[in-house]
């Protein structure tokens, strides 16, 4: 499994990787904006889920997401991020996020949510196909 | 370092392996040997050498290109006939200081001794021909000892596997399985994870722990000479290993308890967190997690190996020959020291006597059992484990 993390801050993205290393298997691809997101995807076809910040430099999470969305419908995308009003997890929910954490967090939540957002994408594609 | 095998190699070809370079080493560490990987080039053709007649490849291809791989890893030999990669090191001689000290990723046979001060040490199997004197040799698997090992108190042997020795003689043993000793152990601390069975003779003057229990032809000695201990269903290694792992487990989930503590105030009202403050707690929440599954780990490996530990255990010591007065048994949580020599064949156990479990001398020709008591001995590792770690628990 690919997945990329988008996070300005090197600690967290490290907290994310070991995190989701406890899962199983996987090959990371990280980012420290969302400028940077979009070359690391435009790098490395066929990621599988994508954590990402809301506030970061050069461009935010929301952003981001936008921009991936005109292209890409499937892939998960889960906002991490400090921003916890209702207003601001709506606005990513209409973005085209698939899920939301808000810190702080635990690594238990954090994998819950990764676990619940994957199995949502497969039952998805499946019923598609 | 001038090599044997670079004064006598083909005039043809060049070799490209060097001893290591750097760091000053003392004479000991001065390695005779070429260790090479499968996979790595070891020699080319010399530049004037356009044919190579008569010289012999094994565990070596040629490439078009005139370059020389090794297809193991081993040992690099070559002589004026010959380059081959020896899949195990063989020591033609002594491990002295014509071979320095031995440290190699594989099997190990060395035909003479390992002379006193001098190491091997080997992640697979070693066999030593002659005797390992008061030297330190360590093997990943088995180790064998054909011409026995004289420690003169200063001989340490290791194995995570089993040992087969002709005799041990003042060293301290380390053994993960089985041990297996023709003549005599003597003046030794053996630490056994399996059985002992010493087949011929006598162990004295000893202190030894198997876990799987002993057999001997005779046990102890007349008069009053050094103790013979022998402490069978105890793994020696899970106890120390308990010794470092308790503690630790206790520290680390203390502090994981106590960064915790920290992040509560500002977990109870979550909504007041500035942007910072939500990172950083999300940073002690992931710390406080990764201490407790380092203790976890750990706890799970002690867990697991006290279990192996268990699998192998047995509280029962055969002797063949004559049991001798003076020695002390000790049995699971029970010890005593034996009274009066006994002839064999006999069993010392643990039995239930008179609404107690006592230690007991089991004669096997008759059956007829002497029953001699024993004082509990504490151990509060094993306790601990035993606590924590029993299916029943």
């Amino acid at each position: 499994m690919k997945i990329l993390l988008v996070d300005d801050s090197k600690t967290m993205r490290n907290i994310q990787k070991k995190t989701l290393e406890r899962l199983g298997t996987v090959e990371f691809v990280e980012a420290g904006d969302g400028l940077e997101a979009l070359t690391a995807i435009a790098a490395h076809p066929g990621i599988d889920l994508m954590l990402v910040d809301w506030n970061m430099p050069n461009m935010d999470g929301h952003t981001l997401v936008c921009r991936v969305r005109e292209k890409d419908k499937t892939t998960p995308i889960i906002m991490c991020t400090t921003e916890a009003e209702k207003t601001r997890v709506i606005d990513a929910l209409k973005a085209g996020v698939n899920n939301y954490i808000v810190k702080p967090f635990t690594p238990d939540a954090m994998s819950d949510k990764v676990q619940q957002t994957l199995a949502k994408a497969k039952g998805a594609v499946a019923a598609a196909a | 370092m001038q090599t044997d095998t670079e004064n006598q190699v083909h005039h043809a070809i060049e070799l490209l392996v060097e001893h290591e370079a750097g760091e000053e080493h003392s004479h000991y560490d001065r390695s005779n040997f070429l260790f090479v990987e499968a996979g790595q080039p070891i020699a080319k053709l010399a530049a004037d050498a356009e044919h190579l007649i008569g010289l012999s490849l094994k565990n070596v291809n040629r490439t078009p290109e005139g370059m020389f791989v090794a297809t193991v890893a081993g040992c690099l030999k070559a002589d004026h006939a010959h380059l081959w990669v020896e899949p195990g090191l063989r020591v033609a001689g002594n491990v002295d200081f014509s071979s320095g000290n031995v440290e190699y990723k594989g099997d190990v046979c060395v035909i003479g001794n390992v002379v006193d001060l001098f190491k091997v040490n080997a992640t697979g199997a070693v066999t030593i021909a002659g005797t390992i004197e008061a030297a330190e040799v360590s093997a990943g698997t088995d180790l064998t000892a054909k011409g026995g090992i004289a420690g003169r108190e200063k001989g340490i042997c290791r194995a995570n596997g089993k040992l087969t020795a002709k005799y041990i003689s003042g060293a301290t043993v380390e053994v993960g399985g089985d041990v297996q000793v023709l003549d005599e152990v003597s003046h030794a601390r053996l630490v056994c994870g399996g059985r002992l069975k010493v087949t011929h003779r006598t162990i004295v003057a000893s202190h030894i722990t198997a876990n799987g229990g002993v057999e001997c032809a005779n046990l102890g000695a007349p008069g009053a000479g050094a103790k013979t201990i022998i402490e069978v269903g105890v793994d020696a290694q899970v106890r120390k290993l308990a010794q470092v792992t308790f503690p630790a487990v206790q520290r680390m989930r203390h502090k994981a308890a106590q960064v915790r503590l920290s992040i509560e105030p500002l977990m109870r009202d979550q909504k007041k967190l500035t942007v910072a403050q939500r990172e950083r707690a999300t940073e002690l929440l992931y710390q406080a997690d990764e201490i407790e599954q380092e203790a976890n780990d750990k706890d799970k490996a002690l867990r697991d190996a006290f279990e192996r530990a268990q699998a192998k255990r047995s509280t029962e010591i055969v002797v063949g020959g004559k049991l001798f007065a003076g020695t002390i048994v000790r049995l699971g949580e029970l010890e005593q020291t034996i009274d009066n020599t006994a002839d064999g064949p006999l069993t010392i156990t643990l039995r239930d006597h008179e609404g107690t479990q006592q230690i007991a001398l089991v004669q096997t020709h008759s059956g007829s059992t002497r029953f001699i008591g024993g004082r509990p001995v504490r151990d509060p590792e094993m306790d601990a484990m035993r606590q924590q770690f029993s299916k029943a628990a």
